[in-house]
């Protein structure tokens, strides 16, 4: 289980007169448990990848805390991996081979790392394609294989940053409920990133409203009680501020 | 492009410097000794071909370049590494690798022949000079590019020091690598010929000089024949060997 307490961040100031350098995202608190399936939505640059880098460990808060079964992270940890934006497999590697990087780093023996990786593959349904190279796979097959990385690290958490954006219709629905299984079975925390508002409610057990510059959240709505009526009638028209407004008025009245 | 095309653009500039080279030496106003015919050139080519003493100074100018070259590949690569990596090695290392480079390998010759004596030192030891610096730079270029991104993953993994060089610094370097062999490699056939006319008594250049001192013109392009068919033959494996296994380069 996750949990962000009251935190700050900002980028280093790379200007001297501290122009700049204000904050990116200010004052974030929230919570995932176990098996809890979180949907981040926010304009774009509001500092959503930087939320995950925070919870992944890349990225330390400025102040505030970020707590991993109320042990404060310090660092990267294989039990909270990301997916990354856009492929960010190894070119230089096959699908199987980018997935025995990982089980090499969790010290799994040589020869049982092929074996290993294969199984991983085989829950995202690419086992055929083990020996390819990212290149010569599509961008829903390599986004397919960047899951089955993550999953190799058995991790408690995984942190989707619009992992689906660069994909068509099709394919993203097939991996949006490959990951919602894959998810539920194995009982793992997931924060997805996203634009979309119907993926967000379609998988979210909970979703986090960010507003841009500073980063803050201005709605989290629980979407295991609301009803997608009230849901889908906020999305429909006129704009993600007039939605967020309408989303914190809906908050207000449950 | 067709592969018959292909062949024909290949072969054209040769066929063009070939016919501009006999039409310029049968007009009979340039004397055989200022410029050779090419008939008499192959006539040369043959005879140094037949005794085997062209095929000798081919092996021991390779066999020195490759010992040459070979050294500076297993220290330019890790020192590059060593650069790309650590700032602080980066700043120590920088003012002298720049105040070093600028200085050719034949200025290099005189010392190389008091340090190493007359024979093969002084040319490995120049063919490791002019081969070091393109290989260092490109691989140190090679590792400062690693994507940030990459690193990231690998971080997000907690993949250890070890396998971050291997799976991810060395394989991202690698196209840059082999930019750095390519010249460095080049650097070093050029610095062997130089070494050669003045340290040795073999291989392609001691080839040359002797055949200017006999007044055998012919001799002389035979010997620059030799060496830009063999500049050219290890490129051309080195790109196919990079071509067939290294991928990821243009990426
Ligand atoms: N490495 C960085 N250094 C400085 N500023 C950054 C860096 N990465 C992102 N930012 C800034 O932080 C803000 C949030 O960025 P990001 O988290 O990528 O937003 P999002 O993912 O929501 O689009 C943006 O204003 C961006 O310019
Ligand atoms: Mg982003």
């Amino acid at each position: 289980m996750i949990a962000l307490d009251n935190v700050f961040f900002r980028y280093p100031a790379r200007r001297r007169d501290g122009l700049g350098d204000e904050w990116v995202l200010e004052d974030i608190s929230l919570s995932a448990m176990a098996g809890e399936f979180v949907s981040v939505l926010g304009p774009s640059g509001c500092g959503k990848s930087t939320l995950l880098s925070l919870i992944s460990g890349l990225l330390r808060p400025s102040s505030g805390k970020v707590l991993e079964r109320g042990r404060e992270v310090t660092g990267p940890s294989r039990t909270r991996v990301m997916i990354f934006q856009g492929h960010l497999l190894f070119p230089w590697k096959t699908a199987v081979q980018n997935i025995e990087f990982v089980l090499k780093s969790r010290g799994v023996a040589r020869n049982l790392r092929r074996g290993h990786a294969l199984e991983y593959l085989r829950r995202v349904k690419l086992e055929d394609h083990a020996d390819a190279f990212p290149r010569e796979l599509s961008g829903g097959m390599q986004q397919r294989i960047g899951i089955a990385r993550a999953l190799a690290a058995e991790p408690d958490v995984l942190l989707l940053d619009e992992p689906f954006s660069s994909l068509d219709l099709m394919t993203r629905c097939t991996i949006i409920d490959e990951l919602k299984t894959i998810a539920a079975d194995m009982n793992k925390t997931v924060f997805l990133v996203t634009h979309n508002l119907e993926e967000a409610f379609y998988v979210g057990h909970k979703a986090y409203l960010l507003s841009g510059s500073p980063g803050r959240i201005t709605a989290d709505i629980d979407l295991t009680t609301t009803k997608p009526d009230q849901l889908l009638s906020l999305g429909a028209d006129s704009g993600f501020q007039a939605f967020q407004e309408r989303v914190a008025a809906l908050m207000q009245d449950c | 492009m067709s592969s018959a095309r292909r062949i024909l653009y290949f072969l054209l500039p040769f066929g063009v410097l070939l016919l501009a080279w006999a039409v310029l030496s049968g007009t009979g106003r340039l004397n055989a000794f200022i410029l050779p015919p090419p008939e008499s050139v192959f006539r040369a080519l043959g005879q140094s071909l037949v005794s085997g003493e062209l095929v000798r100074d081919m092996a021991s100018s390779l066999q020195r370049v490759g010992i040459g070259f070979l050294i500076a590949l297993v220290t330019a690569v890790p020192l590059g590494i060593l650069l790309g990596t650590s700032p602080r090695a980066r700043v120590l290392a920088d003012p002298l690798l720049k105040f070093l480079r600028p200085i050719p390998p034949i200025a290099w010759i005189p010392l190389a022949i008091v340090w190493f004596g007359i024979g093969n030192g002084p040319s490995y030891f120049l063919t490791m000079v002019a081969s070091f610096f393109p290989i260092l730079t490109n691989t140190f270029s090679g590792v400062e590019g690693v994507s940030r991104q990459h690193m990231a993953v690998a971080h997000c993994f907690q993949a250890s020091k070890a396998s971050i060089l291997t799976d991810i610094v060395l394989p991202s370097a690698l196209p840059m690598i082999i930019s750095g062999i390519r010249t460095g490699f080049g650097f070093a056939w050029m610095a062997v010929v130089a070494a050669e006319m003045i340290a040795t008594r073999s291989g392609l250049g001691y080839l040359i000089y002797t055949s200017q001192d006999m007044l055998r013109t012919d001799r002389v392009l035979v010997g620059m024949l030799a060496i830009g068919l063999i500049g050219f033959l290890v490129d051309t494996v080195i790109v196919m060997a990079r071509d067939r296994w290294v991928h990821w380069g243009n990426q």
